[in-house]
């Protein structure tokens, strides 16, 4: 049981912690190798320290109490995490800012956090494997015995903590129930070898889980925090800036920084300058308003983008917006905060985009493409050649794809990479309009057509009226460019490296801001 | 964090600032034609009018390529130069932000028609800047300082770990 309990702690604390520390530093895949690496070093550690242990006498008792203590780390944890990660990240960085601190931060936070449960479980299977050794269980046996005790107790830890106790019961008691099942078998042990006192201490385990503080996210002063989750994928919530500043709302992921998913104001229609989501609107208008327009929205969020279509759109257009999101619990916000309207059977909540698209058919109108995870990185198969073909033979003969994809302007590795792509799959040149005030690029690509917006000198030369105040800024040199496939990497589904690709966008945005 | 989002409003253009902008220009930007006010300011060689244009569509690179020496009348130096210290505290140099708050300084010392309010009022804009510039180098000092507690504490503890394993190893 000790050895099923050490596996089954180790995934519970292994998958909670990148969530637990994902406020400061997001859930990236850099995150993600800090805390597997700290992991990994500690149970290094904890077997050999065991093995030593395991030579004294005692083992029943040692092992009780190294479950109790365990359990009694883990339970602090949650109140730990902020001071820790605060300690290595300043306040009022900018997610430009945050680059160089996120790997070392998230190393350093994972260190103090997790490297002294992680030693505690791997002391666990050294001993019991000499214990079972001691009653006449010869080595291999023992050692095999143990080590797949404790690869199911790992199973019911990635499956109990990640599908169920995360999304379900949050994080605050993910890590209560995983200190108070460390404990309580800390407890049996105990009793088994009559060790009151270890008993005892077992027994403040659950209580000390239940008065550590609770994992919640603190809003920036004079914005109101309305509402916040733990979902299978991040930490979710909205919330609403000073009447000052507008009143508008933010549905924000993780840590956030100066970032967020979905905006919300209270009228729907056009957003202020800034928002690359008003961009969504322009192909209709280059059509000609027609009266009918059929849109297909991979990474719906909070719903923005469609709130735009909404407000934009000529009453005499019968307007069809579909929407794919991920996360369901981003679609219950946005329905619950951000006045989303879509019917339920125009959203699929909780599907991948990419196996949505294949499910959904084709004949769309419009495909906007607005899908992100852990802030900045679009998902790998999200961006391929395969993908953006099978976007294309979605799209009607004529019909669009429009992709925000952030980056600083016309030479961002990220930028470039993404619109060689769109060409390569859709066989002519894309087109690429910075958005003004912000760090996002709205890419263009039509099936089987011409794009109405770049002529040879790079600018814009088809201006409705009703757009000219999104495209006005398009008119000068600068804010738009034309992608071939030679623009950039093209990424393919075998290598389609997007999140070196962005980090190296971010890099290069650092780097350009240092020349005088 | 106030003063982060002080600074957004200064940046997005909420807080009030003398316009001193040509009104064919203003006019042209308020109605989204930017080509036109391009040229015009092209045309008329008003640095302070091609900095507008250049700020209102996000470029603010090009704001602050642009020298203060064409442009004529404090008040439009000084929409110039409050612009080009918006510019360079966006962009985040903060070298070419010391030297835009200083020529803003600069401006607002050599501006002798300013009424008394319009001057306090501009004194007040370039302490505000001065201000958020300030506020920006700390940032960038504080993340230097946080980097290197970071790498320290990593090192110390993995040194910590590995020291406890070998030590264990060896003595086993």
């Amino acid at each position: 049981m000790a050895a099923a309990l050490a596996g089954f702690g180790t995934m519970a604390v292994e998958l909670s912690a990148v969530r637990l520390i994902a406020p400061w530093f997001g859930t990236s895949q850099t995150v993600w190798t800090q805390v597997i690496a700290v992991v990994l070093l500690g149970l290094s550690v904890g077997y050999v320290l065991g093995g030593r242990l395991g030579q004294r006498p005692g083992i029943p008792r040692r092992l009780a109490v190294t479950l109790v203590v365990s359990g009694l780390v883990t339970a602090v944890l949650p109140s730990l995490a902020e001071p820790v990660s605060r300690w290595f990240v300043p306040e009022g960085l900018t997610l430009a800012d945050s680059l160089d601190i996120l790997g070392w931060g998230s190393l350093a936070s994972s260190l103090v956090l997790f490297l002294v449960p992680s030693i505690l479980f791997g002391t666990v299977a050294p001993q019991v494997v000499e214990e079972l050794s001691r009653r006449g269980l010869d080595a291999a046996r023992a050692g095999g015995f143990v080590l797949a005790v404790g690869t199911v107790g790992s199973f019911l830890g990635v499956y109990g903590t990640s599908e169920w106790a995360i999304p379900v019961l949050g994080l605050a008691w993910t890590f209560r129930v995983a200190a108070s099942s460390l404990a309580l078998g800390g407890l049996v042990v105990a009793l088994g070898q009559r060790a009151i006192g270890v008993s005892a201490a077992a027994l403040v385990v659950p209580l000390a889980a239940v008065l550590a503080g609770p994992v919640s996210y603190t809003a920036p002063e004079g914005w109101s925090l309305l509402d916040e989750a733990q979902s299978t994928y991040q930490n979710v919530r909205v919330v609403e800036a000073p009447a000052e500043l507008g009143g508008f709302r933010q549905l924000q992921v993780n840590e956030s920084y100066d970032s967020y998913q979905s905006v919300w104001y209270p009228e729907p229609g056009w957003l202020p300058a800034g928002y690359y989501y008003n961009d969504v609107a322009l192909p209709y208008f280059w059509e000609g308003e027609p009266t009918t327009w059929r849109v297909l929205i991979l990474g719906l969020g909070g719903g923005t983008a469609a709130r735009v279509l909404e407000g934009v759109v000529n009453e005499s257009t019968k307007l069809d917006v579909h929407g794919v999101e991920l996360d369901p619990k981003v679609v219950e916000f946005a329905r619950r905060h951000l006045d989303l309207k879509l019917a339920a059977e125009n959203v699929r909540a909780g599907e991948d985009a990419r196996l949505a698209l294949r499910s959904l058919g084709g004949d769309w109108d419009m495909i906007y493409l607005d899908c992100y995870a852990n802030q900045i990185e679009i998902p790998p198969h999200l961006a391929t050649v395969e993908f953006f073909s099978e976007i294309r033979r979605a799209l009607r003969a004529g019909g669009w794809l429009v992709a925000n994809v952030g980056g600083f302007d016309e030479h961002d590795p990220i930028v470039c990479s993404i619109g060689a792509t769109l060409a390569t799959a859709f066989e002519r040149e894309c087109a690429g309009l910075r958005v003004a005030k912000a760090r996002n690029w709205t890419l263009l690509a039509r099936r089987d057509a011409e794009l109405p917006v770049v002529h040879a000198a790079g600018r814009v030369d088809q201006v409705p009226e009703a757009v000219r105040h999104v495209l006005g800024p398009r008119e000068l040199e600068g804010m738009v460019a034309s992608f071939g496939p030679d623009a950039g990497r093209v990424l393919v589904d075998h290598f389609a490296p997007t999140e070196r690709l962005q980090r190296d966008s971010l890099a290069y945005a650092r780097a350009r801001r240092q020349e005088p | 964090m106030g003063a982060r989002w002080f600074l957004a409003l200064l940046l997005s253009g909420s807080l009030s600032v003398p316009n001193a902008q040509s009104a064919d220009v203003s006019s042209l930007l308020e109605r989204g034609h930017f080509a036109d006010a391009l040229a015009r300011a092209v045309h008329s060689g008003d640095t302070a009018d091609l900095g507008e244009v250049w700020f209102r569509a996000g470029l603010f690179e090009r704001v602050l390529e642009l020298g203060p020496e064409s442009i004529e009348g404090a008040s439009n130096r000084l929409v110039f130069a409050h612009r080009q210290a918006a510019a360079a505290l966006r962009v985040g140099s903060n070298d070419v932000t010391r030297a835009r708050i200083d020529v803003l300084t600069s401006e607002l010392e050599q501006a002798t028609s300013l009424s008394p309010s319009e001057r306090a009022a501009w004194q007040s804009e370039v302490a505000s800047f001065r201000d958020a510039w300030t506020q920006q180098v700390e940032l960038e000092a504080l993340v230097e300082k946080s980097e290197g507690r970071a790498r320290l504490t990593s090192l110390a503890l993995v040194l910590t770990a590995l020291g406890l394993g070998v030590g264990a190893a060896v003595r086993g």
